[in-house]
């Protein structure tokens, strides 16, 4: 099914090249001068000394992927569903609806790290990360946990919600809680303890934690990965028990 | 004749409201077999369950003896679906529409070529194939959904308003395709156009609020009403007063009027003359006399007087 998945994105992407190709020039670089250009200047260094601009590099691309990865699951998960289109068929084809989910998710997930790449290689060029080959794989690595555990957000939202108004209220909350909420641009440090308190048991937040502690402390925190590891498998399988429920089938 | 599709008390429930009650039947393999009813019959609600779409609230469905509930996986490479909505991706093309589906069932790039060029052509869909789904007729769509629901061969193929949305040329390709069909595959379809149902069709299915009420060919089913006869008589004036006194002729059946015209059944053909006695001397305009059809069946009274 994935095979299948993967040559309709790439359809997908060939009949709108163009304008896709335009947008994803400019939104790495829109974000890098909005974000990174102005933050370099307020905040400068992190808590623990190390310069912002190397901080909140790995931030920075989880967020455009985060973004890459919301209009598949947008448009396969809502929109089509909610006119009737596609998705009902795709579910007559002969897989399980856990199998169609972990597809769907993992086409999405393929298609941000594309993005992502090529986004972190700009980057590279644009700040002076100060990263290794070995650290980038890594940060590749937690990438895929971060689109995997967001995918699952979307997918979620996606099949629950029905009112266009409410969904779209929701994905901007969610993005609320991705940039602001879990430490990926500003520490949790910062905000008030009983809110840092919360936020940081976030599965996003102890992702972050754990990909920064990695990163810049090159230890790899097995307790906060392990645990988000089985957060999203089994997010996935409720996922597709969910999609189960909403097609009646 | 070895059985396709079997159906052992399946039904289905809105909330309250049953949907189908309890259905028992089986279609032969390889027959053509169209369900024909009102709104709301249930028509496209059982093709809905046969295609796997929905699940059957109650009762148990099976396709070539195998349970579409616990053989799932199986059942569904067996099975076509046209629904009768469009439902195309409508930013792919009508060719990467049909090929991604083939590629969603594990078929070859090169047996999905082969299909696709050779059902465009009998529907005529070769010129289209390469625009998006969002640019074209929705009876263009319809046919490059027939196409998709044959791009992996299945051997049940079901059809909601296979011809919904055609033009007349469109929709003789596709009751040529769906003859060539039969035999080879299983075919169920819904359809409100009752003039290609008397056409093509092996059997006949009836439903009325969830239940099949007449079931055989067109042949069989109006045995019942052979003796009948349809007549129409245009009057130059059919006034209120005429009408009710051609109404109390005892031989008319199941009476009724659009505008001038005076509408009956009789069971021979002396009832006509009957009414002509009855209006004798009232300037007519036309006459019509019709053997009984798929339209007459269903009209509820008088299948209500006739038939029951």
């Amino acid at each position: 099914m994935i095979l299948a998945l993967l040559k309709r994105r790439l359809w997908l992407w060939q009949n709108q090249f163009i304008p896709l190709l335009i947008l994803f020039l400019i939104f790495p670089i829109a974000v890098f001068s909005l974000f990174d250009l102005s933050m370099r200047n307020i905040i400068i260094q992190s808590l623990g000394k190390i310069p912002y601009d190397q901080w909140a590099f790995p931030g920075i691309i989880t967020i455009i992927g985060s973004m890459i990865i919301f209009p598949p699951i947008y448009r396969d998960y809502y929109h089509l569903r909610v006119h009737g289109k596609v998705l009902k068929t795709v579910a007559l084809a002969p897989f399980s609806k856990r199998v169609m989910v972990h597809s769907f998710l993992s086409v999405a997930v393929l298609e941000a790290m594309i993005v992502t790449i090529g986004t972190s290689i700009l980057f590279v060029n644009l700040i002076s990360t100060g990263f290794t080959f070995g650290k980038m794989f890594g940060l590749y690595f937690f990438l895929i946990l971060f689109y995997g555990l967001i995918g699952n957000i979307f997918i979620t939202m996606a099949l629950w919600i029905e009112s266009a108004t409410i969904y779209l209220l929701a994905t901007f909350l969610t993005y609320c809680f991705i940039i602001f909420g879990s430490g990926l641009l500003f520490e949790l440090d910062y905000f008030p303890v009983s809110l840092e308190f919360m936020l940081s048991l976030l599965p996003l937040s102890l992702l972050s934690k754990a990909m920064h502690l990695a990163l810049f402390s090159n230890s790899i925190e097995w307790i906060l990965i392990v645990p988000i590891i089985i957060i999203i498998a089994l997010w996935t399988i409720g996922n597709g028990m969910l999609l189960r429920k909403k097609l009646i089938q | 004749m070895e059985a396709s599709v079997t159906l052992k008390k399946v039904g289905k429930l809105v909330k309250d409201k049953t949907i189908l009650a309890g259905l028992t039947f089986g279609i032969e393999k390889g027959s053509l077999v169209a369900i024909v009813g009102d709104n709301d019959a249930g028509k496209s609600t059982i093709l809905r369950l046969l295609a796997g779409f929905e699940n059957p609230d109650y009762g148990n469905i099976y396709l070539h003896g195998l349970n579409t509930n616990k053989r799932r996986l199986e059942t569904r490479k067996m099975v076509g679906y046209v629904p009768h909505e469009n439902d195309l991706d409508p930013w792919l093309t009508l060719a990467q529409n049909i090929k991604f589906y083939g590629h969603l069932f594990r078929v070859d790039s090169a047996t999905i070529q082969r299909r696709l060029t050779h059902y465009a052509a009998q529907l005529d869909l070769e010129p289209y194939l390469n625009e998006l789904a969002s640019r074209v007729s929705q009876g263009i769509q319809k046919r490059a959904m027939i196409i998709r629901s044959l791009i992996h061969n299945p051997d049940v193929l079901i059809m909601d308003e296979p011809t919904g949305f055609m033009d007349a040329s469109s929709i003789r390709k596709t009751w040529d395709l769906i003859e060539k069909l039969k035999g080879d595959k299983t075919i169920i379809y819904v359809s409100n156009s009752l003039s290609e149902v008397e056409q093509s069709h092996d059997r006949i299915l009836v439903f009325n609020g969830g239940r099949i009420i007449l079931d055989g060919h067109l042949d069989k089913l109006l045995e019942s009403t052979i003796e009948y006869h349809q007549f129409q008589i245009e009057f130059e004036t059919l006034t209120d007063e005429l009408f009710n006194h051609l109404c109390k002729v005892v031989t008319v059946v199941s009476p009724n009027r659009l505008g001038n015209i005076f509408h009956f059944y009789g069971r021979t053909r002396s009832v006509f003359f009957d009414v002509l006695t009855a209006a004798s001397g009232l300037p007519m305009v036309d006459l019509n006399v019709k053997k009984l059809g798929l339209r007459d069946l269903l009209d509820s009274e008088f299948a209500g007087d006739g038939l029951t």
